[in-house]
């Protein structure tokens, strides 16, 4: 076995003792995460909330549980910002703040996060196993988020009324989103890629594609999505099921415009995004940072190059869940 | 190859085995297209665990705004109907498989008070009567899209 020589077991040690002393000072810089007050607390069946503790509050609450690994500098800053970041996006303990609407949306959105493994992160639960949500639990989630929204109760008697176009109202100027997006209606001339229809929100959908968003999807290039891609889709509230069991739509709800520009929209993953909600056609989105909220939820659909609905075969081993 | 080699590639193999999972398998084959055809509605049934789109030529997209019940000869409707499974990446909602039918409907002759009509299912099949698919598809009212833009 060699032995270290001398200076080098001199080097050694003062290396060691200047990480030691460096380690400790950077203590002193340790941030504090405190706990404010809970002003309105989640207050759902104890089973979801049970699951909610373990996985969400060290971050997503103000009864965040530090441990004392995660109080040690250089770690606790970056603990510290995330528990920042974390309840600024969404305060378990601040629940009552949402209205109604914003929290069953939350709750949906929680569920899709924690069924897709996005949340907690999976670099949370490494290193804090205890936050892992099983399928079990999942399913827990899904069945309550499920429940909370109703679906609209049949019609016993007669047959749904179709919906009719609007009378041609009198011309106006084009609407235009913050970010330069206008509304335009070429995409009735488009094909058709996907139907949807959403039983959290109680819409259907067509989403239309471009030609060169069809070619993309032909050829398998989504992975970006090329430039000039153009998808938009249209939004409808549903209609009480009818005595057939068909489901027709009802009033325009909205139509969301992703059109892929990778420099110009190269914050938001590369596509811009716009909503026109109402028969008005009222563009979304006071702030131009509208669209990153848009895209953050898109973000699940990743593999998709950020589009939710496109043609895709079942694969063994997913689980769809129909309902 | 050596054990080195191996050891080497493990990482990447199994990078690009995550990889190819979370890649959907597209299915192109899920659009339908034909010339000439427009957007007429959509609907979905829960029950039979499908979702359609009926599409119509420019003389039956004009039926289906008008609130008269009447048909004019040359009209032509698609009624296209895919198979519902779960959106695989949104708990919450549905979105269309793979085609499961197309029904086709033409009006032939519009001279009597019965119209003549063409009916016939070129793609899958539809166990429902005739009548009552026709009945159904007659029915069906034009979406309520924004209007009025200069």
């Amino acid at each position: 076995m060699k032995r270290a020589t001398p200076s080098r077991s001199r080097t050694l040690l003062l290396a060691g003792s200047l990480v030691a002393v460096t380690l400790l000072l950077l203590q002193f810089t340790s941030p504090e995460i405190s706990n404010p007050p809970v002003t309105g607390p989640f207050a759902g069946p104890d089973s979801v909330t049970t699951i909610f503790q373990h996985a969400c509050y060290d971050c997503h609450s103000n009864e965040s549980n530090i441990r004392w690994y995660d109080k040690i500098a250089p770690v606790s800053w970056k603990v510290a910002a995330d528990v920042a970041e974390a309840r600024e996006h969404l305060n378990f303990s601040e629940w009552d703040s949402l209205s109604r609407g914003e929290q069953v949306s939350k709750l949906w959105y929680i569920v899709n996060m924690v069924d897709q493994g996005r949340m907690p992160l999976p670099s949370y639960t490494a290193v804090h196993p205890s936050a892992r949500v099983t399928d079990d639990e999942i399913n827990t989630l899904k069945r309550y988020v499920t429940a909370l929204t109703s679906p609209p109760k049949p019609a016993t008697t007669t047959p749904a009324t179709h919906a009719t176009s609007s009378p041609a109202a009198s011309p106006r100027t084009t609407p235009t989103s913050i970010n330069g997006i206008a509304y335009f209606d070429d995409y009735k001339n488009w094909k058709v890629i996907a139907t949807t229809n959403r039983f959290d929100n109680g819409t259907m959908r067509l989403i239309y594609g471009n030609d060169i968003a069809v070619k993309a999807l032909e050829k398998n290039t989504i992975n970006p999505w090329p430039d000039g891609a153009k998808i938009v889709k249209v939004v409808w509230d549903k209609q009480p099921v009818d005595s057939l069991g068909n489901v027709h739509a009802g009033k325009f709800s909205n139509a969301q415009f992703m059109i892929r520009d990778s420099k110009k929209f190269r914050e938001t993953g590369g596509w811009g995004f716009a909503r026109f909600s109402t028969p008005q056609l009222i563009p979304y989105g006071k702030a131009i940072t509208f669209a990153v909220e848009c895209y953050e939820c898109h973000k699940l659909a990743s593999s998709n190059g950020l589009v939710f609905d496109i043609p895709t075969k079942e694969r063994s081993g997913l689980q769809y869940s129909i309902r | 190859m050596t054990i080195r080699t191996i050891l080497l590639l493990v990482p990447f193999i199994a990078l690009q085995a995550c990889g190819s999972s979370d890649r959907p398998v597209l299915a192109p084959e899920a659009i339908y297209a034909e010339p000439g055809m427009s957007i007429i509605t959509t609907l979905f049934n829960d029950s039979a665990q499908t979702t359609s789109v009926l599409y119509g030529n420019a003389l039956a997209v004009a039926s289906a705004q008008d609130t008269a019940s009447s048909h004019r000869s040359g009209e032509q409707y698609r009624l296209v109907t895919w198979r519902q499974k779960g959106n695989p990446l949104w708990f919450g909602g549905n979105i269309n498989d793979s085609i499961q039918a197309v029904e086709r409907i033409m009006v032939l002759d519009d001279h009597d008070s019965e119209p003549a009509i063409r009916y016939d299912v070129p793609v899958g099949t539809v166990t429902d009567k005739p009548g009552d698919r026709i009945k159904l598809i007659f029915g069906l009212k034009g979406l309520e899209f924004p209007v009025g833009l200069e």
